[in-house]
């Protein structure tokens, strides 16, 4: 499966279903842009539309100005190989180990050699200091290990679009260092990536963020 | 016509349209599954031969001991019963077209059926409905794989193999396992009770093993996932969705073992002229 180049992402009066949230307009691709707003006012639900897991309740969400929800499965495709996204809780498969999590999506779409996928998926693992767990089914490893793991599977295709949701939550000084440095390393390594965080963590965010979109029950900033 | 007769008739429709849907639910399922799998050009056959080798191993291999202990026990009873009965009656020859009748077309397609709905069926819902529930569905979707041709196909398919399989082995331990142990309390020559049986088989017992066996599994696997798929994001939904998944399962599998000896009847009588 050939990826296609996201050039431009726009949303066309988007409705998420959340009262009267609504957000209208293009964005800005290449930077890391820090997604605020108040505690459910549907900021992961946003991320989630931008993957291609949620429909809008209404208007449309445009890549490359054609409607994502008017493309099937295969349609989308293409589109989707070039977005990566951590979940929350990390979201793993739970009948896998750590390394075989990360080894999925690159053994599925074999877009590179097999002895390139794990030495991709073992110099991530080792970057963040949890290698020793690679072996472990997400059952029996910390909930910090599952969330990383979920960010370092979202970044594992080098997507053009990262979403990370609730990216901070539950994450030790250590690792928040290490995850900083992640996201500045990955962008300047990938200068056309955009990266969408949502977390609460105005510190964290006051580093790596070059932009911000609020999401309020109006309309957007 | 009264007004609390329309009621129950207003009742009866409504559950009957609801049941309708449900069903077209389960067509649109099984075709999207061959619909993902066909166009999905990224899934190695090596991908799908793995899950559905695991499940052929938990829901065919490990089911043996279980299976082998109702066959054994359906077996004897059926075959001690018809033995004693018609002999008393002068209908010994019949014992063969009995056993036929009686294991290879309802007892064996339905016992195994039954078995793998409360083994395998429950694990399938359970399964898919925690995958639901932990966003792993949705974390699939997110790397481009399709839950349908991934996870859904591949159960289908080995859970078809494995009903297929199974069934087979019920029938096999039943008439030849239930001989043996009916040789405690009775005598009957081995080689008269195989050319009784063997004289009894016809094609159209292939065909029936076949059909009702291969929709089984289709039915139970099916609707297993289905239900495991209708988990919106809570842990709690699971038990709910499983034991629906059960109920639903059986009683699908039941209604078209049902249609299909009717069926199966309704030709025999046409073919003797009595319709």
């Amino acid at each position: 499966m050939i990826r296609k180049d996201i050039r431009t992402i726009e949303f066309n009066k988007i409705g998420l279903g959340y009262e009267d949230l609504f957000f209208d307009g293009e964005i800005e691709l290449g930077s890391i842009i820090w997604i605020r707003g108040d505690e459910g006012i549907g900021k992961s639900s946003f991320l989630k539309m931008i993957a291609g897991l949620l429909s809008p309740s209404a208007g449309e969400f445009l890549l490359n100005k054609s409607s994502v929800y008017k493309m099937s499965f295969e349609e989308f495709l293409p589109y989707r190989l070039n977005i990566g996204f951590g979940f929350e809780t990390g979201a793993l498969l739970n009948n896998k180990t750590i390394f075989d999590n990360l080894l999925l999506p690159l053994e599925y779409h074999s877009e590179i050699a097999r002895a390139e996928s794990k030495a991709r998926v073992e110099s991530y693992l080792k970057w963040f200091d949890i290698f020793e767990f690679s072996k472990r089914r997400p059952a029996h490893v910390s909930s910090a290990v599952r969330k990383i793991t979920g960010i370092l599977r979202a970044h594992i295709m080098h997507p053009q679009i990262v979403l990370l949701d609730d990216v901070t939550t539950g994450l030790s000084e250590k690792h928040l260092s290490k995850l900083k440095a992640w996201i500045v390393n990955y962008k300047s390594k990938n200068p056309k990536s955009t990266t969408f965080i949502t977390t609460q963590d105005s510190s964290f965010m006051s580093d790596v963020c070059d932009g911000e979109l609020w999401l309020t029950r109006q309309a957007a900033a | 016509m009264t007004t609390s007769a329309l009621i129950y008739v207003d009742q009866i429709g409504r559950r009957l349209l609801k049941i309708f849907e449900y069903t077209i639910n389960i067509f649109i399922m099984v075709y999207l599954s061959f619909r993902a799998t066909i166009h999905d050009n990224a899934q190695s056959f090596r991908t799908i031969l793995n899950v559905v080798s695991s499940q052929i191993y938990f829901t065919g291999f490990q089911a043996l001991p279980l299976i082998s202990i109702l066959a054994l026990a359906c077996g004897s009873i059926v075959i001690m019963q018809s033995t004693s009965q018609l002999s008393l009656l002068g209908g010994g020859n019949l014992v063969g077209p009995l056993l036929v009748t009686v294991i290879l077309r309802e007892v064996g397609p339905l016992m195994t059926a039954l078995v793998v709905v409360a083994r395998s069926g429950t694990a399938v819902a359970t399964e898919l409905g925690n995958m639901k529930a932990n966003q792993e569905i949705s974390a699939l979707e997110s790397m481009g794989i399709n839950p349908l041709s991934y996870v859904v196909f591949p159960r289908m398919l080995g859970g078809i193999v494995s009903v297929l399989t199974l069934a087979f082995y019920f029938n096999v331990i039943a008439l030849i396992g239930g001989f043996i142990i009916t040789q405690f309390t009775q005598h009957m020559p081995l080689s008269y009770y195989m050319a009784t049986l063997a004289n009894s088989l016809t094609i159209e017992d292939f065909w029936i093993f076949m059909l009702k066996n291969t929709f089984s599994g289709a039915i139970i696997f099916t609707i297993c996932c289905h239900q495991g798929l209708q988990v919106h994001s809570s842990p709690h939904e699971v038990p709910q969705v499983t034991t629906k998944a059960v109920v639903n399962s059986i009683i699908y599998v039941v209604s078209f073992n049902m249609i299909v000896t009717i069926l199966f009847y309704l030709k025999k009588l046409l073919q003797m002229g009595v319709l």
